[in-house]
């Protein structure tokens, strides 16, 4: 070993045992806890300790919301006052405190918070969802939270008395809290109407909670027409109506509900017409056809409810028609149009004209009858040709003519 | 000699006051720029370091422009409000252009009547009052006023080489770039090169006696001998451009614009374009254009040399797309970018100190006595009053032009608007307003509330808005195509913006609306309609931010302010001594080269008046093609077209005008059959293109087929039209067409039907609403629901049903995956779907996945407008499951169903039918909404065709249209696995709501086609009400 290790070992254990004179052993002062509580109730807190001989004795806390440190008061027969925050003192739950100096930890202990007794707690509630359907299947939750002054929840298997009332019956159970609440599914009734639930938790009680009890799925109906009369002139109006449409408890359904009425008409297309219903009864309208038709009408709330099917059915209102020319073969005139007692049609019935040359569809063209007259005007500078085959449909007659020019 | 004081100047300053700052007030909110700047100008009124600004486009960085004009409005805010602060510095900018044209024309011409004149001829001159008055850009007028003002100092330090002047120039430059980052960078090619030339070239002269004597040679010697102050100022100046706005230069390179440039008016062919070229060149010029050759003749003297190549370049490149030369010169990229009108006010802010000089030679100087000697003191009268009265004409003229015709909407009352975003914490969601022009920005400056929108399109963030040229979605059918493909994305998916409100302030947009599935709210006491979309998440607390480092928000913040100061105690002195002449000033160096206004150049003297006489020519040419445009029923062509340009423009007396004036169909008359028509045809469209073709002629008698485009904000609609034309003493008319007769039932009627009001909150709180005052969201149920590509994209559709009891607003959003489970792309229903369903209502939808229309900014964009066009996502692999998620909310309006299928005919492919309203309300437009079923009766597509005309209250309506033919479409899976109703299950809702629902029902009543790739059809109707009541 040479001689410049020997020196550092020698400055090194120099410096360590010079350090070491540091970590001497000290003696702890005394101090006591005066009232040796673990547990209070939610409020002011206040922790008092004889411990006279504390240098600058500071309270170490540690609490779910996180930790802090408070300064000691010290009072007149030199023992000395920790006042706990009111944001600690004032929540539930568990408290860990230190008491220290500038250089030690002193004393710990622990205490818990316990929420403050009272006859009147706060009661918060929620009943969801604010609307059900009726029957057995569904139902609305209450869920009740009473708490304490401070917003802390009162400790399970508190009592709470529920009361729900629905229609003339007024019914109450009572539930326990459990994890800081009481809950209880309040079932739907059969009936449709509002449902009030209400709850108290010793001398306090909550506000109305309501849920509205809707009517079930609807179940089958039958239908049925009204109409001024029973020809097809495309002018009037026929209204389907449905029965008062239940439910399977014998509700009427909802407002609103749509109905959607299906005509198949003679020529198997499919026509609709739809409403909502108002008490239950859904009433459409639908034009009348401008043809001769029977139409067989059947009614549905799609996927949960259909009706019988009827038959309506239109008369003609026109056995026949005038055609003829005007103005040297260059307007053709269609008409006078009269309605089934032999009045003028009413204004707007349609005439559809096809031009055919030699067994050639040429053109078509369309209008709407004026005063029970439709005009239609074939300037010869258009329609060269010396013959043409005119044929004009309107209200489900079909006539033809034929232009001969010189 | 003891200095007096400039009358014109102060005559200038006075008269420049009174007339702007009275105009100013009128005029100024209804530009184009200004209430953008009022909105920046808030931002630091309220946020003086903190450049992010939360308010438009998500968030966007304010230092994407100079600013030294906002932080100004926003100090002189403080005082008397923004307003207070945009006139005040309006007047401010009117000051300093005036000063700045007369030192500029003083340092051009050393004469202070020539520049005195020049100073009065600016308060007037149509350049400025557009720039101020219409375009409204204040930065714009203050940087050149500025960079004019540091022209003498630059001008005296090349010449003299006095520190004091360069100390002058660079503080000056300094400011001007706080205040407009442009003007300084081209002032250097334009104004400054030129200017250095021009001190070279009297160095020169210095040397020679005579600026005649001066050649290369002796040029070149005193360049070399300014070299080095040539060089310190422009190393100085650069340094200060740079330092100065340091923050913008590093803005722009971290952000740099990759945006789709915006079709500006200046890039127009203005023979083409005649409003353009009335705005952006013949405005600008305004009575220049008469002086031109003078203009150019003087600026092409040897002393101004480097002035006249410079205006020559300008001129040049003002005319923007009219000859292709500007194109070549700036080349594709610069082109598109730059706005060229900011050449046409160089060149002609440039020629004020030669029109001054040419006004004083007139008035009182040597072509005065030229004229007078020549055609008498008659003709000077004459001319210098036809002179004058075509300037002041042309500042009338300009000054009133927004008021003859309007370029913003009318003025929209913001407090409405402020209040109803104040109440009921509508500020928690984003809004976005539709027609209110550059008002948005006022508004937002009202407002903390956010929208998506914007209009400082540099600062556009979402690729939504940056690859199209959309400036604003506020405005976005004035863009065609881009501007409703962007405002569709946003209307369709806003959830992913918070946007939840909408203001409209036109109805072209109001089909759009309903259609995307939202619903009107209210009217505001100031007319406007606040549109509603239920569903939409409320803004997070914590906005996303781009942060920059704080000397860049120091430097920000400081720096311009700073400037103003150096510069004013620097120049306060100059000021001082010159106006209140407490101290002789030794005269600038260049009052010593002053012209010589004795003899007036005789040629210039005939040139000017050829030229003037060809302007005259021009005009009545033009003139001439005006009246000749308007002879509308020379030809049976002419006359549909006039017929439709009417018709479009609802001016129905001229319309009317057109038709045959033996039909007897009055006025009255035809006014009551238009004004009975409704429908997205008549009240929201607007007409593209229009071909006529004749088809048949005779002597007086002929037959037209007009096929007509128009757009509309739902698609583009194609209707030929037929109609017989009649020749009456040599004009052509248009036969009336027949209308619809038809009379309805009932004169007076009854209707009962259920109504929905749903309170909303009903304790007045600024809490969140009550538990109790929530509602339950009504329950839906999937009934279908298919993964299918049909042709090469892909889409969801299927079919869904209200199953509670009350109506329901539906959102329904498909995600797509891979087999890895991989997402590859989401998007919400659109039209395809009814929105609103009552109790027990079905409806089939599809949901067609839309990407970000041209992302790739290579593709062309189409130019003319399709709002149906679609851009269907890029996917980066195959998608094989989807994923529903259906989300339904009470609904209280728009559920009107009384229409009903009257009449129904299927021919092939053809469908004809008739629709029938029997309620109380006018539907504008009908949509169809057409499924497909197979021979199975499983649904395999869902198409919708928009009615062109509404169905009145007990009327028909004849609809038809052609069946798709579904050649490509191929179905990948169907599948109710993963679809959610209300976040919950489908199956599990659905089994407990309905446990036995009657499945056959939806396939009972399906209408059969023969012969086409598919078996069965379903028609089902939704009804848009225009104006309910």
């Amino acid at each position: 070993m040479n001689r410049k290790f020997i020196y550092i070992l020698i400055v090194g254990l120099a410096i360590g045992f010079s350090s070491f004179s540091n970590f001497y052993i000290e003696e702890l002062p005394e101090a006591k806890l005066l009232e040796k509580k673990t547990e209070y109730e939610a409020g002011s807190i206040v922790l008092k300790f004889k411990a006279s001989a504390l240098e600058n004795p500071q309270l170490f806390l540690h609490y779910s919301y996180g930790s802090t440190l408070i300064k000691a008061e010290r009072l007149n027969n030199n023992d000395i006052k920790f006042t706990i925050p009111e944001n600690i003192s004032t929540k539930t739950g568990q408290v860990d405190w230190k008491l220290i100096t500038t250089k030690k930890t002193i004393l710990k202990g622990t205490f818990k918070i316990t929420p403050k007794n009272t006859a009147y707690p706060y009661l918060e509630s929620y009943f969801g969802p604010t609307s059900i359907q009726a029957g057995d299947r569904d139902y609305s939750m209450l869920v009740v939270v009473p708490t304490d002054h401070y917003d802390n929840p009162l400790p399970d298997n508190t009592p709470i008395h529920i009361k729900k009332q629905f229609l003339q019956s007024i019914s109450e159970r009572e539930v326990f809290t459990e994890n800081l609440m009481g809950w209880k599914n309040i079932y739907t009734e059969k009936k449709a109407g509002l449902m009030a639930v209400m709850s108290t938790c010793f001398k306090s009680s909550s506000k109305e909670l309501v849920s509205q009890i809707f009517p079930s799925t609807a179940t089958d109906f039958t239908i049925n027409f009204n109409r001024n009369h029973a020809y097809a002139d495309g002018n009037q109006l026929t209204e389907f109506v449905t029965s008062e449409i239940k439910d399977e408890f014998d509700n009427t359904i909802a407002d609103g509900t749509t109905v959607e009425f299906v005509i198949k008409d003679q020529n198997n297309y499919y026509l609709k017409t739809a409403a909502a219903t108002i008490n239950g009864v859904a009433k459409a309208k639908m034009l009348h056809p401008d043809h001769p038709e029977t139409w067989k009408v059947k009614a549905y709330i799609i996927g949960m409810a259909e009706s019988d099917v009827i038959t309506v059915n239109y008369q003609s209102i026109l056995a026949d028609f005038e055609l003829k020319f005007i103005e040297n073969k260059e307007i053709l005139k269609v008409g006078l149009l009269k309605s089934y007692m032999g009045q003028v049609i009413p204004d707007g019935a349609r005439v559809n004209l096809s031009i055919y040359h030699e067994g050639n569809y040429i053109e078509s063209k369309k209008s709407t009858s004026n005063h029970g007259e439709v005009i239609f005007n074939l300037p010869s500078n258009f329609y060269p040709e010396k013959e043409y085959l005119l044929e004009v449909s309107t209200l489900g007659l079909t006539k033809s003519i034929e232009i001969k020019k010189q | 000699m003891k200095e007096k004081t400039n009358k014109y100047l102060i005559a200038a300053l006075i008269l420049g006051l009174v007339f702007h700052g009275s105009t100013i007030f009128f005029t100024i909110e209804n530009t184009y720029d200004a209430l953008i700047h009022l909105f920046f100008a808030e931002h630091y009124a309220n946020n003086w370091f903190e450049p992010w600004n939360y308010k438009w486009y998500t968030g966007f960085t304010v230092m994407g422009y100079p600013p030294l004009v906002h932080q100004a409005i926003g100090l002189f805010s403080l005082l008397g409000g923004l307003k207070f602060g945009l006139f005040t510095v309006g007047l401010i900018a009117v000051v300093l252009f005036i000063t700045g044209v007369y030192r500029f024309s003083l340092l051009m011409t050393a004469s202070k009547k020539a520049a005195g004149y020049a100073a009065l001829l600016a308060v007037f001159s149509s350049t400025f009052i557009e720039t101020l008055h219409i375009f409204g850009q204040l930065p714009s007028i203050i940087g050149i006023s500025l960079l004019m003002h540091s022209l003498p100092e630059i001008y005296l330090w090349i010449k003299t080489g006095k520190y004091k002047y360069l100390i002058r120039a660079i503080s000056l430059i300094s400011v001007t770039v706080t205040s407009h980052h442009v003007t300084p960078i081209f002032g250097m090619v334009f104004f400054i090169f030129p200017l250095i030339g021009m001190a070279i070239m009297d160095d020169a002269t210095d040397k020679v006696q005579d600026v005649k004597k001066v050649k290369l040679k002796i040029f070149i010697a005193s360049f070399f001998k300014l070299f080095k102050r040539i060089i310190v100022f422009g190393g100085l100046s650069l340094v200060s451009i740079v330092f100065c706005i340091l923050p913008y230069w590093i803005n722009t390179k971290k952000n740099p614009i990759t945006q789709v440039p915006i079709p500006h008016g200046s890039r127009d062919n203005f023979l083409e374009v005649t409003s353009s070229g009335l705005v952006f060149f013949l405005i600008p010029w305004g009575i220049l254009l008469f002086l031109l050759p003078y203009i150019f003749y003087r600026f092409y003297a040897k002393r101004y040399l480097f002035f006249g190549l410079s205006i020559t370049l300008l001129t040049i490149l003002g005319t923007g797309g009219t000859t292709p030369i500007p194109k070549l010169m700036l080349g594709d990229t610069a082109f598109n970018i730059l706005t060229l009108d900011r050449f046409t006010l160089w060149a002609s802010i440039m020629s004020l100190p030669i029109f001054g000089e040419f006004a004083y030679r007139f008035a009182e100087g040597d072509l005065r006595s030229l004229i007078q000697l020549k055609y008498g003191a008659i003709y000077h009268r004459v001319l210098g009053g036809f002179l004058v009265g075509l300037f002041l004409l042309m500042s009338v003229f300009t000054i009133t032009l927004s008021y003859f015709r309007p370029m913003q909407p009318q003025k929209i009352a913001t407090l409405p608007i402020t209040n109803f975003l104040n109440q009921d914490q509508h500020d928690h969601w984003r809004f976005l307003t539709l027609g209110f022009g550059d008002q948005m920005a006022w508004l937002s400056a009202q407002t903390n509330a956010l929208t998506v929108d914007g209009n400082y399109h540099s600062a556009r963030r979402l690729p939504e808005l940056t690859t199209r040229a959309v400036e604003r979605l506020e405005n976005s059918k004035f863009r065609g195509i881009e501007g409703i493909g962007s405002l569709q994305q946003f209307l369709s998916v806003p959830e992913k913006y918070n946007l939840k409100y909408i203001f409209s302030n036109d109805k072209f947009y109001d089909p759009l609306l309903y259609f995307c599935g939202w619903q009107r709210l209210q009217q505001l006491e100031n007319g406007i309609m606040v549109w509603e979309k239920l569903n939409v998440p409320p803004l997070s607390k914590i906005l996303p931010k781009e942060d920059v480092p704080t000397f860049l928000k120091l430097m920000w913040g400081i720096i311009p302010m700073l400037m103003v100061v150096i510069a004013f105690i620097i120049n306060l002195q100059v000021i001082w001594y010159q106006t209140l002449k407490t101290k002789v000033v030794s005269k600038p160096a260049f009052l010593k080269f002053t012209n010589s206004y004795h003899k007036f150049n005789k040629n210039i003297f005939r040139i000017s008046h050829l030229w003037a006489l060809i302007i005259l020519g021009f005009m009545a040419y033009g003139a001439y093609l005006f009246y000749v445009k308007n002879t509308t029923q020379l030809t049976g062509e002419n006359v549909v077209r006039s017929y439709y340009d009417a018709l479009d423009f609802k001016e129905f007396e001229r319309a009317h005008s057109y038709l045959n004036p033996k039909s007897d169909v009055s006025i009255a008359q035809y006014m009551l059959e238009v004004s009975v028509t409704d429908g997205i045809l008549s009240s929201y469209a607007k007409m593209d293109e229009i071909k006529v073709e004749i088809i048949t002629t005779a002597k007086h008698h002929a037959k037209a087929i007009a096929k007509t485009k128009w757009i509309t904000p739902l698609e583009k609609i194609e209707k030929t039209f037929t109609h017989e034309l009649i020749k009456i003493r040599g004009k052509w008319y248009i036969e009336p067409s027949s209308y619809d007769r038809d009379i309805p039932p009932d004169q007076l009627f009854s209707n009962n039907s259920t109504q929905f009001y749903n309170h909303g909150r009903r304790r007045i709180t600024t809490q969140e609403t009550y538990h109790e005052d929530v509602l339950k969201q009504p329950v839906l149920e999937i009934l279908s629901a298919k993964l299918v590509q049909n042709e090469d994209h892909y889409s969801i559709i299927g079919e869904l049903q209200n199953i509670d009891n009350v109506p329901a607003d539906v959102v329904i959003k498909a995600t797509l995956y891979n087999d890895n489970n991989e997402e590859l792309a989401n998007y919400n229903a659109k039209y395809m779907i009814k929105h609103k369903l009552l109790p027990k209502e079905t409806t089939s939808f599809r949901i067609d996945f839309e990407g970000v229309a041209w992302l790739d900014t290579n593709t062309s964009i189409p130019e003319t407008f399709n709002p149906d066009e679609f851009t269907p996502i890029e996917l980066k692999d195959i998608p094989t499951q989807f994923n529903l998620q259906t989300a339904g909310n009470v609904a209280t309006t728009d559920l009107y169903k009384q229409v009903s299928l009257a009449s129904l005919k299927v021919e092939k492919e053809n469908v004809e039918g008739t629709l029938f309203n029997y309620g109380i309300q006018e539907v504008t437009i009908p949509q169809l909404l057409i499924s497909y079923y197979d021979e199975n009766k499983e649904l395999i597509w869902v198409d919708s065709q928009f009615m062109q005309e509404g169905v009145r209250v007990q009327r028909k309506q004849d609809f038809n249209f052609k069946l798709k033919r579904l050649n490509c479409l191929y179905l990948i899976n169907s599948s109710l696995e993963n679809t959610f109703v209300n976040g919950l299950p489908n199956k599990d809702i659905a089994d407990k709501v309905i446990p036995n629902r009657i499945e056959t029902h939806q396939r009972e009543n399906l209408q059969q086609v023969e012969r086409l790739n598919f078996s069965f059809f379903k028609i089902e109707i939704n009804n848009y009400i225009g104006n309910p009541h």
